[in-house]
């Protein structure tokens, strides 16, 4: 019951926060916030969910962006359709990608996805004819939904929030599914996995997949709702940001990844004061969570709690998984 | 003039590719010791690489005294790092390092970019400018001098690998961690030792590499990247292979900033470390690596 209260009181609030926080620098924020949260949610899957270190979502972050961008401004495409090809592309890349780098592991996974990240901005930077180089793209035109334009940032809200939802109720049905429990038992032990008959190099595929779909769909909303892309917005930091987001939230509940993105996305505001050095204290938080909270703020919560005695989170019996809390916080362990 | 043009490219190539040469070798140290990939590693090159520029320009020492002045600084910084990073987290998933390392890896770049400024510094040439003109190819003497230093420093190393007792010790680890062990080596020591021996050769590859280009505090990461596709090529794990790596990512990197595009040449080098991944993910002189690929 109380917890049915919270709920209702966090959706009016969530419903009505443009009325209340102005439609000033803030909303933009939020919104960017919730991007932010889209792409978490697509790391999720391989880091979180698969135990594939990725260092390279800022690919189809910046390939659903700017393929959307491209087709609506240089094509004249509609642009829900510019968007879903921004999407499609981003999927495209990593159905073909993947097919020859999830073949690697560990290390060299990693790699491989620094790589790919890498070689997209060096693209987006070097092919000025059409991606315009350093200057970007420009003039992004807005979204018309039923004849109404989706023009300020308000507007944007409600757009970015359902996609938040429609995308978070996805991946916990995902999680709950049966490719969901065989991600899982791919993290836990590739090789019993294998035993037990999956088909791990094809379990990794689609949660290789369905990430670059998420990223592919942050980015396309991006590119519509600042109605400009440059390739400063898609370099390593942003992969390392979606990391460090996953990182911070942990893996253990779906809920991790979006304080994870608040935390993230917002820290540089809060500490704006210390100007200079913030990238100097982002390093070193970076540190210090993997050493002192490995398992980020979610796993740590369901490890306190089932270490006094409390209940085991409604999801995890849902999810018939072990009652074990390290065994559920190691989400994010590789 | 074919045959200038070639002779040039490939002393450049060659020069810059002993410094990845040192790199790797430096990365590969680290791998070997600790059994995880070192994001900063690029990053311990930018710090060596001011530090030269900084004795040499603004304390006006000779080229010799900067070199003493790097490697004491990266003997101090790799000591650090391995107890600061590697110590807490020693029994913790590869992943864990990695993602420590590139925490450390911001924390660097921006803590030169507060103290020596976001811009390029240049380094005073170590020859004074001079160049070598050998029947049309012009070669700075600067990357001449580079190329024997770096080679003299690898021969330095693989003597010390090989024949010395501490070498032997260090190899030992890397191959056995438990073993060696067992046979009564200090392993901490030995991995203190491997942070700090790597650190040396990153210093002195920045030391190196300042010369020929500018120090900036965000030419950490793309060096890094460089000294893993080396390894790669080399075959992991292997010492010879990742300087034969190096040298073959310098004399690429000439070939193709000249034949196809300067601006590319970045986006290659990562297109051939996926390739040579995927086609012979064991590289040139690697064994079979079934567990780690």
């Amino acid at each position: 019951m109380r917890s049915r209260v919270i709920g209702v009181v966090g959706i009016v609030l969530l419903l009505t926060l443009p009325s209340w926080i102005g439609s000033g620098y803030l909303l933009t924020l939020v919104n960017v916030i919730g991007v932010n949260m889209m792409l978490a949610l697509g790391l999720l899957f391989l880091l979180g969910y698969c135990g594939q270190l990725a260092v390279g979502q800022a690919a189809f972050f910046a390939v659903g962006a700017y393929v959307s961008a491209l087709l609506t401004t240089r094509v004249g495409l509609n642009v829900w359709l510019g968007m879903a090809s921004g999407v499609a592309a981003a999927a495209l890349l990593a159905a073909s990608v993947g097919f020859a780098i999830l073949r690697l592991r560990g290390h060299y996974f990693a790699l491989a996805t620094l790589g790919l990240g890498e070689i997209v901005v060096q693209i987006i930077l070097n092919w000025k004819e059409v991606t315009g180089g350093t200057d970007g793209v420009t003039g992004i035109p807005k979204p018309v939904l039923f004849g109404w334009t989706l023009q300020s940032d308000a507007e944007f809200y409600y757009l970015i929030l359902s996609l938040v939802g429609v995308l978070t109720l996805g991946a916990s049905r995902i999680r709950a599914s049966r490719i969901g429990r065989s991600f899982v038992a791919v993290r836990s032990d590739p090789l019993a996995a294998e035993v037990a008959g999956l088909n791990v190099f094809r379990v990794k595929w689609v949660a290789f997949v369905l990430s670059a779909v998420y990223s592919g769909i942050a980015g396309s909303v991006y590119a519509h709702m600042f109605s400009f892309v440059s390739p400063e917005a898609f370099g390593l930091i942003v992969s390392i940001n979606i990391l460090a987001m996953v990182l911070v939230g942990g893996a253990a509940q779906i809920w991790g990844v979006h304080v994870g993105s608040v935390v993230v996305s917002g820290l540089p505001e809060l500490l704006r004061f210390t100007r200079e050095y913030y990238m100097l204290i982002y390093g070193l938080g970076l540190v210090l969570v993997v050493m002192f909270f490995p398992l980020g703020l979610s796993g740590h919560l369901r490890l306190r709690r089932s270490g006094t005695g409390g209940t085991v989170s409604r999801n995890a019996r849902k999810f018939g998984e072990s009652v074990d809390a390290r065994e559920q916080g190691a989400d994010i362990e590789v | 003039m074919d045959v200038a043009l070639h002779a040039q490219l490939l002393t450049v190539g060659f020069s810059v590719g002993w410094v990845y040469a040192l790199v790797a070798l430096g990365f590969l140290l680290i791998y070997n010791g600790v059994g995880a990939i070192n994001f900063a590693q690029g990053d311990l090159v930018m710090i060596g690489a001011f530090v030269a520029v900084t004795a040499a320009s603004k304390l006006g020492l000779s080229p010799i005294a900067s070199l003493f002045v790097v490697v004491v600084s990266s003997v101090c910084i790799g000591f650090l790092f391995g107890r600061i990073i590697y110590t807490p987290l020693r029994d913790k998933p590869f992943a864990v390092f990695i993602i420590a390392t590139v925490g450390i890896s911001i924390f660097m770049a921006n803590a030169a970019q507060i103290i020596w400024g976001p811009a390029p510094i240049t380094m005073p040439s170590l020859s004074g400018d001079r160049i070598f003109d050998v029947a049309g190819a012009v070669v700075p003497v600067d990357y001449v001098i580079v190329g024997l230093v770096s080679i003299g420093t690898l021969v330095l190393l693989y003597c010390l690998f090989m024949y010395s007792f501490t070498g032997r010790q260090l190899r030992a680890v890397a191959t056995d961690r438990q073993t060696a062990e067992l046979v009564g080596i200090n392993v901490d020591v030995m991995t203190s030792m491997a942070f700090v021996l790597s650190a040396v050769m990153s210093g002195v590859a920045g030391f190196l590499i300042a010369p020929m280009f500018f120090a900036i505090p965000t030419m950490g990461p793309p060096l890094g990247i460089k000294a893993f596709v080396a390894i790669v090529i080399g075959g992991f794990g292997n010492m010879v292979g990742a300087v034969v790596g190096g040298v073959i990512v310098g004399v690429l990197e000439s070939y193709v900033g000249y034949y196809i595009s300067s601006a590319y040449r970045e986006a290659i080098i990562y297109a051939v470390l996926i390739a040579v991944l995927l086609v012979k993910p064991t590289g040139l002189f690697g064994e079979a690596i079934e567990e780690k690929v």
